[in-house]
């Protein structure tokens, strides 16, 4: 019930920025409301390039379409019809497309087939199209526009299963996972009530509902929760006394039961192990707990919980009040965000052991020094690379961003007199992405919104960066509009609409052709980057999260001619958008980052968008995932670094300093100390080391940081800026007294 | 001419004068000091932000331009200084042209951070805290004109300086915080020592070093456990001082823990008491000591638990608190016994939606504080004030939010008219001056019975030149904050004829407080040295009177940033809190040596610092035990509302926030979702365009009305809250 409450909720505060749900009647002068432009968002849409043809905006048109709604069961399908009509009500003809604004759970073609996949309250989209853009940008497209409301209904459980050790020691703690399954035979969220026979042996605790809510009923989200969350345990079940009892987990259709065995502890003793007794905040500590019994010996599969007792520094203003300041995991791991005295308990039965740790502040702050600006103010700035050329000075190109397909080339080999030296133009309106091969001679740009509708990508000469040359351009079956791409080992790895990404072969850069394709099947499928190392791509979209794929360096058989999936996480906050590899030398750990990108609605203008168009200051949202991918088949989400009140774009990490650089955008830079293990949210632990603020008076939008893209280059860290063109910072290094006494 | 007074001046960390930066670069990097000083409290000596403390200021570049360009310099003698906690010295500045000859009659102005030392323009200085401290000598470029004060400092000139070093004094003398004459066998007790330095400065937190002798132990980190019956000889030492204490060590008789908890459903931020109790196996209740630990489960169905890092807490004496949804066991040990308990933590779902209702734009110059109120006609009325301007205070009429009138203006001699305050009887207005060409600053009394024809009725700057920041009136009394120093209690009874009845003022040295609150008798004052201060000035129950302030306790806060003041009894809580806000400003990369707040150059500022939740429920004990930290940014002026137990915050960059107070508080607010709504008051045409400042806020009728520095007056509504959205119902 409580998705539903929630969904309709939600829906009504969509809804209410139309003058009618299943009929719209406006003009295009006074349409600004839709005049965004959406691209991050472009996995929500699920149709084919559509060509506008000759319907006139200045008079009036109206739009129905039938049905006006849908209810459905998962697995149904509809069909959408539109009928246009003039101000004088006679039809006309006029192109209407339809999309989905949860591909994932409804989708539907161009022509109109719904199909639905998942239970909900959704929405479709029919619309006349105002901008002759189509591709992917159409979410944010001025025209005419028809919502139609989708209720899926949910379909029934079929099944219900406890899933729990069968038997357990008194004194100790499991999670009860309950795994429901409904009559397609799709696994789902659920969370029963749990109850059990006899509360003198074991005793259960439930979180209560499954979070169905919205990020709005929590400060810092307000988005919907991505499609899928998955909960992991539907309660906790302590054990106190031996015998057997039943746990029975209920929903309102279905109930399951099983019977554990409660038994004695064998533990006599316990002695508890830290692998340091000195750390850092943000440094992760193990605890390891050994267990004796009766016959003086180790006891196996040790039944223990950790618990913490913590004292943070009465004498620094960073703890004082300051909330939770430090927290254990449940196989022993800890980390604190605060200095302190930090004992850490083992438990198991009757038996218990201490010890105790020091967490000293982690001190990694050094100032930060603005070098230079090369300004870009007349447009807004997209993605960049920096590299060294051939004649060993250093260079930057940067894309521009719905304005006149420029990428503009820089000299930076002084960062504090950065120059413009050329730029090349493309048929498009946006240059997203631009990256330089490892030869230095070829660079390759994105196009969306061209002109032809042809958007693919444009490989140019930067042998001499002074007079870069268009050596070709690729665009077959890349017409959706190309938003990132990846050079890698003569090949170039490009996203096509956000839905794949095509390699390419430009051993001959002027003849390029295509060699594979990676598309994932699911519906609603989207991807939004994808980034190389060591024979690996990583790639970010929303609904997919994570998927590492091997193209020759996974060791699993995959080439570039033939990419083979290694692992995935799905299961993150939907907005993934940029991602990086990091193996962290400090630890061998092999670590996935990957940054969500979201924005929130501004509160004057309604729609959660990049207010460029209407020159407003936009915020972010959302923040940095860390994924520990050490067992590709099992990844896990270990750590986060949040700015609150921001939202991450581009990122870059440096392997042999272990520092992450993130573009921030309405943050700014940050740059963080990513060294040793990672756990917990890596901004309260400290670990920033320095932040820069990009505000720019004569910018774009005025005095508003919108940090896109970092990279470090030969000690200068430079980054791109929306609203504000090209900076570059640098780090200022610590004196030898700043450092922290032993 | 009270020198003293004027050094002071600069204290007001919200009003940089055009000239102002270089003092404002100082305040910033005493602030540093005053970590490291903190640290090196402590016995882990972190020396964090010296990098910063070094690089920081125009001290650091006047070092350079120990020379200017007509060939003269300056030379200090000692040029080198260390000194003793109380210490003092005489400087003596020369001057000299470039061949060594010294050059006579010239007046030479010394000053230096005025809360760590003591300066006088003579040279004489007085050391007050630790630390490394910075001593400039001016040669003004334009002849001394016999006022000495904030601008004679700024003026350009010849400049020199030394370092002062003043180390922490050891300490010699040590005694024991609280330790037990007897203990029981396994249990485990913090060590706390309070040292004395030779001035027989208290220092507390200190990180004593314990050894025992006899069956104990010690964890190296201030914890002792006796493990078995008998007693042993605790002794702990700092710097070579001890101090030994033997302790009786009793078998712990404990069998059972009974562990109560006060709920076991709450949302995040909700309080959570737990209590345990020891008995014997008689059942017998024991004074055995009982510490709690806490194992965290948080939801992991919810994107804000997941690699979110540490979810809540539990203090020593069992109250506990969760930031994130979940569910929390607490443990209660003593020796080998355990007692555990769970509690069920959902979602606090407070969040409402913001309505936008109007904006009174003002962007050719930048404003201050403000204050609305229902006039004796009834209909609503604003009052602002300006800064660093040309002394304006501007009337409007908000009785419709959706179309607030500008309808009157008053100019005083003043360049900023920083407070506005009007009496509860809708009469008379006093605003604040600061910067006047006549160096008389101090109130001006307006009649505001016609808010249309706003007149002058009076002025009183006697005693009040240094200038006055902020004012507040109280049945017919203002209080008015002087210089940053004190404050001074006028009466206004005959508003045309206002006299001095009264003054409050610390002996702190470099003393300092910026704001004065006053409800049902009793002053509150928030400053940077003093910390939080109550005052009794008739309703405090300590004899205090308008015409005799007492004052009933106070709290010296660590951050030393002190700024705002607001009481708040919580009658859901049955606390009385004490809110102290905080004013710093981060130091912009781009003008290292900028003013805090980089208003002429164009730059958008970003605060930072927290709301100090302070309970004041035993005056003697004053307790910081919650704050609302927005991070990376800060806060400036606050409200709350009695009765619906919400605060308002002006939170400079970050805009306006509405947060709920409701309950007992505990931690850090912002992390415990507490925040209902909140409002960037971002303005493309503003003074400084997309630079949300919010300065001041006040709830009026349903309607909150705030101001931002750049971009004048706005008036928002809290929509009404929605059936819940979050799947916890």
């Amino acid at each position: 019930m409580a998705i539903i409450n929630w969904l309709l909720t939600h829906l009504s505060r969509i809804w209410s920025v139309h003058r009618n749900r299943s009929c719209s009647r406006r003009t295009h002068s006074n349409n600004l409301m839709w005049a965004r432009f959406f691209q991050h968002h472009a996995s929500r849409t699920l149709f084919a390039t559509v060509f506008l043809s000759t319907v006139t905006f200045a008079q009036d048109i109206t739009l129905h379409v039938t049905p006006q709604s849908l209810e459905l069961k998962v697995g149904d399908s509809a069909q959408l019809d539109a009928i246009v009509q003039d101000s004088a009500g006679l039809n006309i003809e006029a192109i209407v497309i339809y999309f989905s604004q949860s591909p994932t759970a409804v989708s539907v073609t161009p022509s109109g087939l719904v199909q639905a996949h998942r239970s909900g309250q959704h929405t479709l989209v029919a619309l006349i199209p105002a901008k002759p853009q189509g591709g992917l940008e159409v979410v944010g497209d001025p025209g005419i526009r028809v919502e139609i409301p989708v209720i899926i209904a949910p379909s029934d459980l079929a099944r219900l299963e406890i899933e729990i050790p069968e038997e357990i020691y008194i004194g100790t703690r499991v999670a009860v996972r309950v795994r429901a399954t409904d009559i397609n035979n799709e696994e789902k969220d659920v969370r029963p009530a749990l109850s059990v026979s006899d509360p003198g042996i074991a005793s259960v605790i439930a979180y209560g509902p499954l979070f169905e809510g919205t990020f709005h009923a929590h400060p810092f989200y307000d988005r919907p929760r991505p499609d899928l969350y998955p909960g992991d345990a539907a309660g906790l079940l302590t054990a106190l006394a031996p015998g057997t009892v039943t746990i029975q987990a209920s929903t309102n259709e279905l109930t399951a039961e099983r019977t554990i065995k409660v038994n004695h502890n064998p533990v006599q003793s316990l002695s508890l192990h830290a692998s340091s007794e000195i750390a850092r905040t943000g440094d992760v500590i193990l605890f390891s707990a050994k267990g004796i019994d009766s016959r003086e010996k180790k006891v196996k599969d040790l039944p223990v919980t950790f618990a913490l007792e913590s004292h943070p520094d009465p004498s620094r203003f960073d703890t004082v009040g300051a909330g939770a300041p430090a927290q254990i995991l449940p196989d022993g791991r800890f980390v604190a965000e605060q200095a302190g005295v930090y004992t850490a308990l083992a438990l198991s039965g009757k038996a218990i052991a201490k010890k105790s740790i020091l967490i000293t502040p982690r001190d990694v702050h050094q100032d930060i020094e603005l070098l230079g600006q090369a300004p870009v103010r007349d447009r807004v700035t997209s993605d960049l690379w920096v590299w060294e050329g051939l004649d060993g000075r250093d260079y930057a190109v940067v894309g521009t961003w719905n304005a006149d397909g420029h990428a503009l080339f820089f000299d930076v080999t002084e960062p504090d007199n950065m120059r413009r030296i050329s730029e090349v133009q493309v048929d498009a309106r946006t240059i997203n992405d631009v990256k330089i091969s490892e030869d230095k001679r070829i660079a390759v740009i994105t196009r969306e919104g061209a002109s032809d509708r042809r958007n693919g990508l444009v490989i140019v000469d930067v042998s001499d960066p002074r007079r870069p040359k268009i050596l070709s351009r690729f665009d077959e079956q890349l017409t959706g509009g190309v938003h990132n791409v990846f050079i890698y080992e003569n090949h170039v790895y490009a996203i096509n609409n956000g839905r794949r990404w095509d390699v390419i072969n430009i051993e001959d850069p002027t003849k390029p052709f295509r060699v594979s394709r990676f598309e994932d099947k699911a519906p609603g499928r989207s991807v939004h980057d994808v980034w190389l190392r060591d024979g690996i791509a990583f790639q970010a979209g929303n609904t997919d999260g994570l998927v590492v794929i091997d193209v020759g360096g996974g060791g699993i058989g995959g080439s570039p001619a033939h990419p083979v999936e290694i692992g995935r996480l799905q299961n993150l906050t939907g907005w993934n958008h940029a991602v990086w590899p990091f193996r962290s030398k400090s630890t061998g750990k092999f670590y996935v980052v990957v940054g969500d990108e979201s924005h929130p609605n501004n509160l004057r203008v309604p729609g959660p968008i990049i207010a460029w168009e209407e020159r407003m200051t936009s915020r972010a949202m959302g923040w940095i995932h860390v994924i520990d991918f050490d067992d590709p088949a099992s990844p896990k989400e270990v750590a986060r670094y949040r700015v609150p009140e921001a939202g991450p774009h581009n990122l870059w990490i440096d392997w042999e300093k272990e520092i992450m650089y993130v573009a921030y955008f309405n943050a700014g830079l940050r740059v963080v100390d990513l060294s040793g293990e990672l756990l917990g949210d890596l901004y309260r632990q400290g670990r920033e080391i320095a932040k820069f603020y990009s505000d720019d008076t004569q910018g774009f939008i005025p005095n508003s940081p919108f940090a896109w893209g970092p990279q470090p280059h030969k000690g200068t860290i430079f980054f791109s800026d929306f609203n504000s063109g090209l900076w570059a910072v640098r780090l200022v290094p610590r004196k030898p007294e700043a450092k922290e006494s032993q | 001419m009270n020198y003293e007074d004027q050094w002071h001046y600069e204290t007001r960390l919200d009003t940089p004068t055009p000239k102002k930066r270089n003092a404002e670069s100082q305040i910033q990097q005493r602030f540093y000091n005053l970590e490291q000083y903190q640290m090196n409290k402590g016995a882990m000596g972190m020396k964090k932000f010296l990098t910063l403390s070094v690089l920081l200021g125009y001290f650091a570049v006047g070092l350079t331009l120990g020379q200017d360009q007509d060939g003269l310099n300056i030379e200090i003698k000692p040029n080198a200084l260390t000194l003793e906690i109380g210490e003092t010295a005489q400087l003596k500045a020369t001057i000299r042209r470039n061949d060594g000859s010294t050059v006579e009659g010239m007046q030479v102005l010394f000053f230096g951070p005025r809360i760590d030392m003591s300066v006088t323009p003579s040279g004489y200085i007085e050391a007050n805290r630790p630390g490394n401290h910075t001593i400039t000598a001016l040669l003004p470029d334009k002849p001394f004109n016999g006022v000495w004060d904030l601008q004679s400092r700024l003026e350009p000139g010849l400049r020199g300086e030394i370092t002062v070093t003043v180390p922490v004094p050891p300490v010699e003398q040590l005694a024991f915080e609280d330790v037990l004459a007897h203990m029981y066998a396994g249990t485990t007790l913090p060590v706390k020592v309070v040292g004395f330095d030779r001035n027989g400065q208290r220092r507390g937190n200190l990180r004593a070093t314990l050894s025992v002798s006899g069956s104990a132990e010690t964890d190296g980190f201030g914890y002792v456990t006796p493990l078995s019956q008998g007693s042993f000889l605790l002794t702990a030492s700092v710097d070579g001082a001890s101090v030994s204490q033997n302790i009786e060590v009793r078998a712990n008789p404990t069998v059972t823990i009974n562990l109560e908890a006060s709920t076991r459903s709450a949302r995040t931020g909700d309080v959570v008491h737990f209590s345990a109790m020891t008995k014997d196996s008689s059942g017998q209740t024991l004074d055995v000591p009982v510490t709690f630990a806490l194992q965290s489960w948080p939801d992991v169905d919810r994107p804000e638990s997941l690699g979110a890092g540490a979810a809540a807490q539990i203090l020593d004496d069992g109250r506990f608190v969760a930031e994130q949804p979940g569910i929390y066991t607490v443990i209660a040990i003593s020796g080998t016994r355990i007692a555990r308990k769970s509690v069920l933590v959902t979602p606090r779902n407070v969040k409402r939606d913001i309505e936008f209702l109007g904006h009174a734009r003002v962007n050719d110059r930048v404003t201050a504080d403000f204050w609305v109120w229902e006039g004796i006609d009834g209909r609503d009325y604003a009052v602002h004030g300006t800064w660093n301007a040309e002394g304006h205070a501007y009337f409007y009429d908000v009785t419709d939010p959706t179309n607030m009138q500008l309808i009157d203006t008053v100019q005083v001699d003043a360049r900023t008219v920083n407070d506005v305050m009007v009496s509860a009887d809708g009469r008379i207005c006093v605003i604040s001056r600061e910067g006047s060409s006549t160096r008389r600053n101090g109130i001006v009394l307006l009649d505001v019975t016609n808010p249309r024809d706003v007149r002058i009725l009076s002025t009183f700057d006697e005693q009040l030149t240094g200038g006055v920041h902020n004012v507040f009136i109280y049945e017919k009394h203002v209080y008015v904050v002087n210089n940053g120093r004190r404050w001074d209690v006028v009466n206004i009874e005959d508003p045309s004829k206002p006299f001095r009845i009264s003054r409050f003022e610390t002996d702190t040295p470099g003393r300092a407080v910026h704001d004065v609150w006053v409800r049902d008798g009793i002053a509150y004052q928030a400053g940077r040295t003093d910390g939080l201060i109550v005052v009794d000035v008739g309703g405090g129950g300590f004899g205090g009177a308008p015409s005799q302030p007492i004052e009933m306790g106070r709290l010296q806060q660590l951050t030393d940033w002190n700024h705002a003041v607001w009481p708040f009894k919580s009658t859901s809580a049955g606390k009385l809190y004490v809110v102290g806000g905080d004013e710093a400003f981060y130091i912009n990369p781009m003008k290292p040596n900028g003013a805090a707040i980089l208003w002429e150059e164009g730059i958008p500022s970003r605060a930072k610092g927290w709301l100090h939740f302070v309970e004041f429920d035993d005056m003697k004990n004053p307790k910081e035990v919650a704050r609302y930290q927005l991070p990376d940014s800060g806060p400036h002026n606050l409200w709350i509302d009695w009765e619906e137990e919400i605060m308002y915050v002006a939170h400079f960059d970050a805009g306006l926030r509405i947060v709920d107070v409701s309950g007992e508080l505990i931690g850090d607010l912002y992390r415990q979702g507490r925040e209902i709504g909140r409002f960037y008051s971002t303005d493309s045409d503003g003074f400084l365009p997309n630079a949300p400042f919010a300065w001041g806020p006040q709830p009026h009728k349903g309607t909150i009305f705030f101001a931002d520095f750049n971009s004048g007056l706005w008036a928002i509504r809290l929509a009404q809250r929605k059936e819940s959205t979050d799947g916890n119902n």
